[in-house]
């Protein structure tokens, strides 16, 4: 066998050429193994690392020449909506009653600002409403922050800014803006500087409106409350009255479409006003409605089965009972039939038709229809009804023509809803019900008599003590009050409210519009006169006729004959002839 | 000597270098543009709150009966004026022959026009158009 040459005997052999000291022995047994092993490990790690090399590479490859990145991983910041620290608030058709606006208010650091006197005095100047007293106490305390003047205009910040003056600071803050100003300003109400509710839905709803993005939907119409107001304050300015209030309401919802209350003040200013500007009179005053509530009083008679349409009291003489006496304002000093007892709003006839049900019945009815406690309503100024504690056959008589008992006018007009609709009571609510789906009420009287007393209303309106009201087309129907205010312990003969409640078409009824006059002096117009029928009624005629074509009610031919027909009252005399009327 | 290799690497490493700082700018260079954008979307939502805050203010039913009173040559309609299409009788074939009137009678106008100069109609109608949203 032939044995290589080694390389050591190489005669050949390059000359640094050292070979291995100790060149690699053959191995064998446990250390070539373990050599073996650690071997293979290396390469299955840089196997690992070559696979996740590649992998990151051509991931690099994808995303940066092909563009395949995820947008799903972009984390970017994105516009950060400013969260208003309160919902809009809006009317049934989306306009703006309520906004919060980011203004900037003006605040100092005492400690920063060099010559306090100079920068009051410059401030003063500029801003003419601060005192320059106050603001130099301010600059000159030990404070490191202190308020100068919250909500500034764009143009005073501006002129601040011109100033120059070393630590003076804005600080951007919501402020509460009400566009329509005092159109809408006791429904809407009004917050403090903070923004925190003070009155109206601001108060009322509170919870709702904080950190709250969508817009709060009133049941409130712009237009309707505009139109509503004029004509309140038109009447209240044409009888010299102090104030006045106005209702609009969707009988079938319990939707209020409009309120007003007269005066009222500016709620972007509600510092400026006085306590009886605020005062809503509509949810908070409490007044003897007079007459308007012998629609209870006949409509309890009626549904009671006490009496009916055919039926009739005496009403020649006036009731004496007690030290009061019950007379009629508009005499007619005969025995009256139903329908003429409510067209002639004769007081007898009323208390007798009252003490003929009884004081139990009167109660329980006047409580089926919200009266005797405080209504559930949006709005936190609410008054509670006042009611006699002890129900003697006095106040029975007094209160089925609206005296000795005060409820707020929206109760009455709530109550007043549910009778014409049908005797299903709703709710009054101030925000927007979804539309389509009824709103569900409660029956507090029979189907017909809400059928009853829409012909009675009807009959006021054409031949009684409400004709001004009479709307041609539009089929009014309504009851007019006119009560004496009480002073102290007893009523001022001088000092009426007078009121009419209206409601249209009274055939199908969709709205009802009450307003009411505070204190009216009778003028040339109305001869003299300051009764519901005189100041109230002209006003609401007025308010339907304006409204109708807004809401979309079309006018109708009062004199056709299904018209006449389902709206037609029997006038029964003593004598058992019946007098067709309407 | 330098060896090929080395050279690549080296390369590579600067290319790589150059390449990894470029896109650091350029998305510094784009995060700046989004805050730019948010900053502006920001604003233009605030600047709509203004201007529907300012919108309400100027359309309050008070203010518009005035200009209207001033400007428009329109009053209130009344219920005689309003009806339907089926209260309207068809027309009878005789007077359908005959020749129609020339022109109808001018309407008379509820108001002398007090500006004419103006168009408050047109400008109404661009106001309306703007406030679509």
């Amino acid at each position: 066998m032939t044995q290589a040459p080694s390389r050591d005997e190489n005669p050949c052999r390059p000359r640094h050429y050292k070979p291995d000291p100790c060149s690699p022995a053959p191995l064998d047994g446990p250390v070539r193994e373990s050599l073996d092993t650690s071997h293979t490990r290396l390469l299955i790690t840089a196997a690992l690392f070559c696979v996740g090399f590649a992998v990151i590479g051509l991931r690099l490859i994808e995303v940066g020449v092909f563009g395949g990145g995820d947008a799903r991983f972009a984390h970017a910041p994105l516009a950060t909506h400013p969260t208003p620290d309160r919902a809009d608030i809006v009317d049934r058709n989306g306009v703006l009653l309520a906004s919060t606006l980011e203004t900037p208010s003006l605040f100092a650091n005492p400690k920063q600002v060099l010559d306090a006197k100079d920068a009051a005095r410059r401030l003063h100047k500029v801003l003419p409403d601060l005192d320059e007293a106050e603001v130099y106490d301010r600059l000159s305390s030990d404070k490191s922050f202190v308020w100068l003047k919250r909500h500034l205009t764009p143009r005073e910040e501006d002129r601040v800014n011109r100033l120059g003056i070393p630590g003076l600071q804005f600080q951007m803050e919501g402020k509460r803006v009400y566009p329509k100003g005092s159109l809408t300003a006791h429904v809407v109400g009004y917050t403090d500087t903070d923004g925190k509710g003070l009155a109206g839905v601001e108060r009322g709803l509170e919870r709702d409106l904080r950190g709250r993005r969508a817009p709060l939907q009133l049941s409130i119409d712009t237009r309707l409350q505009y139109i509503l107001r004029d004509e309140t304050q038109k009447a209240i300015s044409a009888f010299s009255a102090v104030g006045g209030m106005g209702l609009i309401m969707d009988v079938n919802t319990g939707e209020v479409l409009a309120m007003t209350s007269l005066p009222d003040f500016d709620p972007n200013q509600p510092g400026s006003t006085t306590e009886e500007n605020t005062f809503d009179r509509v949810t908070l005053g409490d007044y003897e409605m007079g007459s308007v509530f012998k629609i209870f009083t006949v409509a309890m008679a009626l549904d009671a089965h006490v009496t009916t349409m055919a039926g009739g009291y005496d009403a020649t003489n006036p009731i004496h009972i007690g030290r009061f006496t019950i007379h009629d304002d508009h005499a007619q000093r005969r025995w009256l039939s139903v329908p003429e007892i409510f067209m002639y709003s004769s007081n007898i006839g009323a208390a007798k038709m009252a003490v003929d049900a009884g004081a139990d019945r009167q109660r329980d009815y006047l409580g089926r229809l919200g009266l005797l406690t405080t209504p559930k309503f949006e709005l936190r100024e609410l008054a509670a009804p006042l009611v006699p504690s002890v129900w003697h056959e006095v106040n029975t008589m007094t209160i089925a023509f609206g005296h000795g008992m005060s409820v707020s006018p929206l109760q009455t007009a709530t109550a007043v809803a549910a009778v014409v609709d049908g005797g299903v009571l709703h709710r009054a609510t101030l925000l927007k019900q979804p539309e389509g789906d009824p709103v569900p009420g409660k029956r507090v009287l029979s189907p017909e008599t809400s059928v009853e007393m829409r012909k009675l209303l009807r009959l006021v309106v054409e031949r009684g003590t409400g004709k001004l009201a009479n709307a041609p087309g539009y089929l009014v129907g309504g009851k007019t009050g006119t009560a004496e205010k009480v002073a102290g312990r007893h009523y001022e003969r001088h000092a009426l409210l007078s009121s009419f409640i209206g409601v249209f078409p009274i055939n199908a009824p969709r709205y009802l519009v009450m307003i009411s006059i505070d204190e009216p002096h009778g003028n040339k117009r109305s001869f003299g006169y300051a009764t519901g029928g005189w100041v109230a009624a002209p006003a609401v005629r007025s308010t339907i006729e304006r409204m109708a074509s807004i809401v979309g009610i079309p006018p109708v031919d009062e004199d056709s004959p299904e018209i006449r027909r389902s709206l037609m009252v029997n006038l029964p005399t003593p004598q058992g002839r019946k007098l067709a009327a309407n | 000597m330098i060896r090929p290799s080395t050279v690549l690497w080296a390369s590579a490493v600067i290319l790589v270098g150059y390449a990894m700082f470029q896109v650091k700018y350029e998305v510094m260079q784009q995060e700046e543009q989004l805050a730019r954008l948010n900053q502006k979307i920001a604003d233009s939502r605030e600047a709509i709150r203004v201007l529907n805050a300012e919108w309400s203010f100027l359309t309050q039913p008070t203010r518009l009966g005035e200009l209207a009173k001033r400007y428009l040559n329109l009053v209130p309609i009344g219920s005689a004026q309003l009806g339907s299409i089926e209260a309207i009788p068809m027309r009878d074939a005789a007077q359908a022959a005959a020749p129609a009137p020339a022109a109808p009678p001018p309407l008379p106008l509820a108001r002398p026009a007090a500006h004419p100069a103006v168009r408050p109609r047109a400008q109404l109608a661009h106001y309306e158009a703007s406030a679509e949203p």
